[in-house]
């Protein structure tokens, strides 16, 4: 089972965008795929047209004594989400520091049986917590999502999210980078771009997703890109990463 | 460094030679150029740009 | 899903479906508007609109649906000579002949793409073919077995070949034998048997690949040619009158000549080396310095900076590399670009020795090791010198080493005749075989541009050599003489313009051939010291064959002697001279088409030497007897010819000679029906050989009709995926299929996104790991094509956008790709049409009255010519 776990080197680099559309591109090459939204921010269910104002999550479940899994949705296209859900802040610590055991995630995916085939995708915030944490041990594969710039840069070279994946070889083995949101116009981030590939190499997924305004007007429309503009630069180079995610668990689109 | 040299490539495909060990210079030098043009990013790849790679191969 | 039944899903019976299908099958009356949509247009006749019903009908009957949408297509696919809008009664014996045609001949396009059941006639016939040929194929495979492993244990390459020839150990007893298998006499019967019997096993040897079949052609054609010359003359001298005598000594010196060109070629390109590039050690402190100079005298900047800033993008340490424009012209504004991209700028006060003076000059103010002179419009790729230096570290004596010349643009010969990468230039045959057999021989020659030179032996032999007007194959003979070795790279790794106008081309030839005659003259590869015998005979040959024009003069009038003068310049009946001849002409057509491969199609060269026989003709003369006449004149490139038009000036003297050939013929005429019967073959032999003339002379007056060209900078063709990006913030995914210095054309999805003409765009180009961005703005847009004008790039970007197109390494190489391999007879056919096109060209420029037969002449020609199958591109639907 291919459990991604997309986690941004830091805020507002696109994580919840990137997972979204993947998980959409994905269903376009017939895949089963689940999103998990672990942010707290919430954002992710607006990519598949959930209303703005509905509060369901699995995490205010949890706080309302329902079972979690009960806030599953699926979209129109199928994709299948569960939104984290509104909390306030003691709703919030009582979650992270309460409910959630050790090795909970891994427990709770392993509860839900899913067949093999079936892919998961952890949208995790770039803080480190308990939940982000599980979900970066529980995943078959890391994306850390970056933006061309340099305080990404700083943050990747020295910050506590990365000390703490690059102390651990079991997490740093299955880190990939991404990124996203690459200003052609801009000389630094074209000079950047140039210099994280010497710096992540291999580690680097080989698709630089570009800065293209119909992935804002997508977001806008409540969509996924493929659907609001599906001949845009946009959706091809999200339809190479899903290509590429494809290759790495060795799956056959159909 | 190691760069992507599927012209090179090609064209020893094409040439129908063996592929010769081809060295990308310009882009290396580039690199040297990039460094020096924003010294943020040389301060910060100056100190931590050896372990990084060595963290992350 | 669609509502319609499917026949082969269904149980029952034939009939029943076709009725079910009617009745169940509401759609069949929109099926058949899309149908007629398909296939016609709407401005079909009645006719027409009646005849796609009844194929409707009939595919109906017969088809899944499926299959059925698939028929328009397919039929204008197949019949692409016929329009379906406008059907008359010929169209049917089109589509009867083009039906014949692919069935029969095109099996291989039909098999893949047409229902089964046609495949299975397809196959049945394709089964009949390969039993025809099986007999043959059985022989040559096991010949193939044979000669695979003796090419395997015997395969030439620079690292085991042994360039040592002996001649007297081998040659006195090939002599021996041939001379037995040349001298011996022989009757009309004996001589057409043997003629058969060798022509049996050139015939055999033609289809497999290898060194063994291409020794025995050479062999069988050698034997063949010199048996027709010691036949002419042992017995063909006619010295009873002095005009025979006269006629009969210019013959044979022509034909000697050609002889000793055929035995010189075969010699020269026996066993090509296919040398590769060598590796370059790892550490790149140990790789020698690099100094390139692009000389130039008139030429533009824009042309010299293209090549600069690719000069600058070449991957080589920087501090071992230093570029130099050698301005022969002394212009400021060279100058300033020198110093705004950091490269050396070198000038002289006077211009003694032109482009050899100026690098000469240049050489002793410079100190790298290696010395790479590019031409200024011949744009290296970045790997030129990873591909080339190796080679000089692997061999200490190498002293050159030269690479392909490639065009990116058509030369006079392609644009006029429109051959442009579909059928092999002048220049590919010398750089692909030519070259490569030369290296054998260690003679390969330097070429004057895209070449490495050490600096040390260079300066030993005093620098590129000034004495004659082609200093480049003059200062190789001075290095080969001082015993240095040379090499030849056969991977394009450069391309550059070429000469645009035919007059401008011939004056290049000319310089040519005169400078070669010069340096006969005055260093006599024969004479001298220091060359290998090998390395002279190949010098030898290079410079024999620009005297070619006389000799190819003497061909081209030679038929007169006897139809207009009645001489027997050939002292034999028409018979023998059939039996000698045509099998010496035969056996070197096959050897030669086997030699040449896909670098030079048959036929093509007559055209090609017959063109350059006048012009070169006088100038070679006259350096043989006085090598100092002559001056040098520069190759004027990147000129446009802004209307079409016919050069009368170049084309004089091959009218004068069509005029003379024409006298021939009506001579012919005369003689056929006045002359005495035993001379009718005689008589036909000369009419076919004037006949022949005449095609080829036709060809040439075809060159001489210069073709407009559309644009002044040359679009080359490229395939990238690239991205545009709108004022926006948009970004949109494109195809470029064609880039030049100010634009690009495009692909991209109209129907999804809009571009306004003169909207400003942006365009990313990839290259490796990296993308270069460069301003665009739109200038035409149709359906899903756009062209493109670049912004005003500057100089950064000007270099980022060479190092995305001329620079990439591999830009060049699938240029060979498009050449199939040489089919003589096919050749044969394009020559007809391309001597044919020639008179058609001529008879437009006569005065009206005389000019109505022929044009109705024309029309009918074009008539039958239109019923015949055509060509289709194979292509799958």
């Amino acid at each position: 089972m291919p459990i991604l776990c997309v986690q941004g080197i830091q805020g507002s680099v696109g994580n919840s965008t990137v997972v979204a559309n993947v998980a959409r591109l994905l269903q376009e090459l017939n895949q089963d795929v689940l999103v998990f939204d672990l942010n707290p921010n919430n954002l992710l269910r607006l990519h598949f047209n959930m209303d703005w104002q509905n509060p369901v999550g699995w995490a205010s479940h949890i706080t309302h004594k329902k079972p979690w899994y009960q806030a599953a949705f699926k979209c129109e296209q199928g994709v299948q989400f569960i939104p984290f859900g509104t909390l306030d802040y003691t709703e919030y610590e009582h979650l992270i520091h309460e409910v959630i055991y050790e090795n909970w995630l891994s427990q709770q995916l392993e509860n839900l049986n899913f067949p093999a085939s079936k892919w998961i995708i952890l949208n995790t915030s770039n803080e480190l917590n308990t939940l982000s944490v599980q979900a970066l041990n529980a995943c078959n594969m890391i994306i850390r999502v970056c933006t061309p710039d340099l305080s990404c840069l700083s943050q990747l070279v020295n910050s506590i999210q990365s000390n703490y994946i690059n102390s651990r070889p079991e997490l740093s083995d299955k880190a990939f980078f991404l990124i996203n949101k690459l200003s052609a116009v801009s000389q630094l981030e074209n000079d950047l771009s140039l210099v994280f590939k010497n710096l992540m190499q291999k580690k680097l997924i080989p698709v630089n997703v570009h800065d293209d305004e119909n992935i804002k007007e997508a977001f806008a429309f409540k969509s996924t890109v493929s659907l609001y503009a599906s001949k845009s630069a946009a959706t091809k180079e999200l339809r190479s990463l899903a290509i590429w995610l494809l290759t790495q668990f060795n799956v056959q689109s159909s | 460094m190691e760069y992507e040299n599927n012209d090179v490539k090609a064209l020893c495909k094409n040439s129908n030679i063996d592929p010769i060990n081809y060295k990308e210079i310009k882009e290396s030098e580039t690199i040297t150029k990039i460094k020096k043009k924003w010294p943020l990013l040389d301060q910060i790849l100056l100190i931590n740009n050896q372990p990084f790679i060595q963290r992350t191969k | 899903m669609r509502d319609s039944i499917y026949f082969n899903e269904s149980n029952d019976s034939y009939v029943e479906q076709v009725v079910n299908s009617i009745l169940v099958n509401s759609n069949l009356i929109e099926n058949w508007l899309s149908f007629k949509n398909d296939i016609l247009s709407d401005k079909s006749t009645r006719i027409s609109t009646f005849i796609a019903s009844l194929i409707y009908l009939i595919t109906f009957l017969l088809l899944t649906e499926e299959n059925r949408l698939r028929v328009p297509y397919i039929l204008k696919h197949y019949y692409p000579h016929i329009n379906f809008d406008t059907v008359n009664g010929w169209d049917i014996l089109r589509f009867f002949l083009q039906s014949i045609w692919l069935i029969t001949v095109r099996t291989s396009i039909v098999k893949k793409t047409i229902d089964d059941n046609i495949a299975l006639t397809v196959r049945i016939l394709a089964f009949i073919k390969a039993a025809l040929y099986s007999p043959f194929k059985k022989t040559t495979h096991f010949i193939r077995l044979k000669t695979d492993q003796f090419d395997k244990s015997h395969s030439i390459n620079e690292d085991n070949y042994q360039n040592d020839f002996h001649p007297f150990a081998y040659v006195l007893l090939i002599i021996f034998i041939a001379s037995i298998s040349v001298t011996i006499p022989f009757t009309i019967y004996a001589q057409a048997i043997f003629s058969f019997l060798l022509w049996i096993v050139a015939v055999l040897a033609y289809p497999i690949v290898g060194q063994i079949s291409r020794l025995v052609l050479i062999t069988l054609s050698l034997t063949i040619s010199s048996r027709y010359l010691w036949w002419r003359y042992s017995e063909t001298i006619n010295i009873d009158s002095s005009i025979d005598t006269f006629f009969g000594i210019v013959l044979i010196f022509a034909e000697t000549y050609t002889w000793i060109i055929l035995f010189l070629g075969f010699f020269q390109s026996v066993w090509p080396l296919e040398r590769k590039p060598k590796t370059l050690p790892e550490n790149t402190n140990q790789w020698p310095s690099v100094d390139i100079f692009i000389p130039t005298y008139n030429e533009a900047l824009d042309i010299v900076k293209i090549t600069t800033l690719a000069a600058i993008n070449i991957d080589w340490p920087k501090e071992k590399l230093h570029i130099y424009i050698l301005d022969d012209g002394n212009r400021p504004q060279f100058k300033e670009f020198c110093e705004q991209v950091n490269v050396g700028y070198l000038t002289r006060s006077d211009n003694i020795g032109a482009k050899a003076g100026n690098i000469n000059q240049a050489l002793t103010v410079t100190n790298g090791e290696y010395v790479t002179i590019f031409d200024c419009d011949h744009i290296p790729v970045r790997s030129f010198l990873q591909v080339t230096m190796g080679s000089f570290l692997a061999e200490k004596k190498l002293a050159l080493l030269q690479t392909p010349h490639h065009f990116y643009s058509p030369d006079p010969f392609e644009r006029n005749l429109n051959t442009f990468k579909k059928t092999p230039n002048e220049n590919s045959l010398f750089y692909g075989v030519v070259q490569a057999g030369n290296d054998l021989w260690n003679a390969a020659f330097f070429c004057g541009s895209c070449a490495v030179l050490k600096r040390a032996p260079l300066l030993e032999v005093g620098g590129i050599a000034v004495e004659t007007v082609t200093e480049d194959a003059h200062t190789a003979l001075n290095l080969h003489r001082k015993g240095y070795h040379s090499a030849y790279l056969n991977i394009i790794q450069a391309s550059g313009h070429a000469t645009e106008s035919l007059s401008a081309h011939i004056g290049q030839r000319i310089r040519w051939a005169r400078g070669m005659a010069q340096v006969f003259r005055i260093d006599n590869p024969l004479l001298g010291p220091g060359l290998s015998l090998s390395q002279r005979l190949c010098y030898l040959n290079a410079m024999l064959h620009f005297f070619g024009g006389v000799p190819r003069l003497i061909f081209l009038l030679a038929p007169l002697g006897f139809l207009v003068f009645h001489s027997f310049s050939i002292y034999a009946s028409g018979i023998e001279i059939l039996l000698y001849a045509l099998p010496a002409i035969i056996h070197s057509s096959i050897t030669s088409a086997y030699m040449q491969g896909r670098y030079r199609h048959s036929f093509w060269a007559e055209i090609y030497e017959t063109v350059l026989a006048w012009y070169i003709a006088y100038p070679t003369t006259v350096a043989l007897f006085n090598p100092k006449i002559g001056s040098f004149n520069v190759t004027a490139k990147g000129g446009l010819i802004k209307d079409s038009f016919f050069d009368l000036t170049i084309s004089k003297p091959y009218l004068f000679l069509i005029g003379l050939n024409l006298v021939g013929i009506g001579f012919a005429i005369f003689r056929y029906i006045y002359g005495p019967t035993h001379e009718d073959l005689t008589v036909s032999i000369n009419l076919v050989w004037t006949l022949y003339n005449l095609i080829v002379l036709g060809g040439a007056i075809s060159v001489a009709q210069e073709s407009r060209q559309v644009r002044s900078e040359h679009r080359i063709e490229i395939n990238t995926e690239v991205l545009l990006r709108k004022e926006s913030g948009h970004l949109l995914t494109a195809l470029m299929i064609d880039f030049s210095n100010s634009g690009l054309g495009l692909k991209f999805d109209s129907t999804a996104f809009t571009i306004l003409k003169n909207e400003k765009l942006h365009v990313i180009i990839p290259r490796g790991d990296r993308e270069f961005i460069f301003p665009i703005r739109a200038i035409n847009i149709n359906n899903n094509s756009l062209s493109v004008v670049f912004d005003n790039l500057n100089l950064n970007q000007q270099l980022e956008l060479v190092k995305c197109t001329y620079s990439r390494s591999d830009a060049w190489c699938s240029w060979d790709n498009y050449y199939n391999i040489d089919k003589p007879l096919s050749s044969l056919i394009s020559i007809l049409a391309v001597g044919f096109h020639g008179y058609v060209i001529l008879a437009k420029k006569l005065p009206k009255p005389i000019l109505k037969p022929f044009l109705i002449a024309l029309h009918s020609k074009s008539f039958i010519q239109s019923l015949l199958p055509v060509n289709i591109v194979s292509h799958q639907y």
